[in-house]
């Protein structure tokens, strides 16, 4: 079974009174237990498309499923979450609270001493036990994204959302970050759609890395990362992963270059 | 860990007291160089003192009223500016309808809708709550706009992405993340409200601070009056530190930030 399908997926934006094309004809699948990156150069409607099959925003024409479901009743049932660039942490609540929040907002059956415990489980999970009680403002980036993950997994969705979500942060505590993100998704055993400009991330990580072409945005490739999981930060300097980065990377090149043609034909 | 620097408690008591180091400075020099020509219309902050204190009981009894309609109005006028702001946020015709006209208010001189208002709600307490209200209403309302709007798109997403209805992104949001601007609009507001409830007093009324500088002027009682502006200017300062100490308790977490 998938857990997101998309079915010839387009959406166009008014601006300044004209029509632009962010996504065109976008089909994929993202089968269940996998890890699915888009990458692409900014602008070309990556994360438009993560809001399109969250149900943030409706798509023009074609369909898409999530959990055998429409992105907003998906979205009803919560099952999916979103990790975003930023941790959207609330400095008025505690850092549990803030994992706590979505149970809160969806009224969950737990009762609010099983969802304290749930919340700290999360903590736990992301290596922020003993941080319960602490204020967002007293964390570090690094550990600002680990309550936002505990937040995104506290309410178990089949499926979790990242847009971008290390691209804030330096290389050392992104590397970090994947290596947990892979930890915690081989204990949760929920798919991931991720969204990132960094092509060595998206490999390091991925089952598939969907790669798409400038505005408007096509999927260009559908590449599989065939490494062996599970995956230590020294894949990062072996052979098998240049090759896949290089593959993509030029294939990037290629679609910046016909850009570039395009345009100077349009000129002269 | 954190290690203390040597002389670093020494110098924050300095910086501490440099306020204080410079009014005394700025007491001395008038002080020292009132000469006899100026004595009259500027006294000698010692003699000022004195009065304050010979005055002490006449002053102490005018205070009251003073601040009884200068919280009041405050209490009302800052309330009203609150509901104005959310009402703007959450219906976009009511704020284009009334927005602009709120700023008339703020260019109100409140002196000649004494009369005005004396006229309608009496001389009593009434008309000059209205006042302060008056002067206190525009800065929590322009404040609390900017706060409740200042929310960013990332985080009303994520509310959006966890089901939320709009009464939950309201209470658990956008609240709370106004609350610091509140406050901006609260202390503004604060610090005028002492002055506005003394205008408010200066036309038929019998007592509190605003009488007294009248009766004082007319009177050309120059030593009183400096006695009845030092008591207004301690009673604004007092009101301020009142809500800067609410700010404190309301927002917890602005405190982390400022360390």
């Amino acid at each position: 079974m998938s857990s997101v399908v998309l079915r010839n997926v387009s959406k166009s934006f008014d601006i300044n009174n004209e029509s632009l094309c962010a996504l065109r004809d976008v089909s994929f699948e993202v089968g269940d237990h996998e890890i699915v990156s888009l990458i692409g150069p900014s602008g070309c409607g990556k994360s438009t498309l993560l809001r399109l099959i969250g149900g943030l925003l409706p798509q023009d024409s074609g369909e898409i499923e999530v959990c055998s479901l429409a992105p907003s009743a998906a979205r009803k049932r919560q099952k999916y979450s979103f990790v975003f660039q930023d941790a959207v942490l609330f400095p008025w609540r505690s850092v549990i609270r803030n994992v706590m929040l979505p149970m809160e907002i969806n009224r969950s059956s737990f009762d609010r001493s099983e969802a304290r415990q749930r919340a700290t489980q999360m903590l736990a999970l992301v290596g922020l036990a003993g941080f319960e009680e602490a204020s967002p403002n007293q964390l570090s980036g690094g550990m600002r994204h680990r309550v936002a993950l505990a937040r995104a997994l506290v309410m178990s969705p089949p499926l979790i959302f990242m847009d971008e979500p290390f691209a804030a942060l330096d290389e050392i505590t992104r590397d970090r970050m994947n290596i947990e993100t892979l930890r915690i998704w081989n204990e949760t055993r929920a798919s991931i759609l991720f969204v990132t400009h960094s092509i060595e991330e998206a490999v390091f990580l991925s089952d598939r890395v969907l790669v798409f072409s400038t505005r408007p945005g096509e999927l260009i490739a559908d590449i599989r990362i065939d490494l062996p999981r599970p995956r230590e930060l020294e894949l990062k300097q072996h052979a098998a992963c240049f090759k896949h980065t290089n593959e993509i990377r030029q294939m990037l090149a290629r679609s910046m270059q016909k850009l570039v043609e395009a345009e100077s034909c349009a000129c002269t | 860990m954190y290690v203390k620097k040597p002389g670093t408690t020494m110098r924050r008591i300095l910086s501490a007291l440099l306020p204080y180091a410079f009014m005394a400075l700025l007491i001395w020099i008038w002080e020292s160089l009132v000469g006899d020509s100026l004595a009259f219309v500027l006294p000698k902050p010692s003699l000022i003192a004195k009065q304050v204190f010979i005055q002490f009981p006449l002053l102490v009894r005018n205070m009251w009223s003073t601040i009884s309609n200068a919280v009041f109005g405050f209490v009302a006028g800052s309330a009203f500016g609150l509901l104005c702001a959310i009402g703007f946020v959450y219906n976009a015709t009511f704020a284009k309808t009334i927005y602009p006209y709120t700023l008339v208010i703020r260019s109100l001189p409140l002196m000649a809708l004494l009369p005005i208002l004396n006229g309608i709600l009496g001389t009593g307490a009434p008309s000059k709550i209205t006042i302060v209200a008056l002067s206190s209403f525009f800065p929590v309302l322009v404040n609390t706009v900017q706060g409740l709007t200042s929310v960013s798109a990332t985080t009303i997403e994520l509310m959006h992405s966890l089901n939320a209805s709009k009464r939950q992104v309201f209470w658990k949001v956008r609240l709370p993340s106004s609350l610091p601007h509140l406050f901006t609009g609260l202390k503004i507001s604060a610090s005028g409200a002492i002055l506005a409830a003394i205008i408010s007093e200066y036309m038929y009324a019998v007592k509190g601070i605003g009488a007294l500088i009248v009766n004082f002027m007319f009177g050309a009682r120059v030593l009183d009056l400096w006695a009845a502006m030092l008591v207004s200017a301690l009673l604004s300062i007092l009101f301020y530190w009142a809500v800067r100490i609410l700010e404190r308790v309301f927002i917890p977490w602005g405190k982390v930030v400022r360390e």
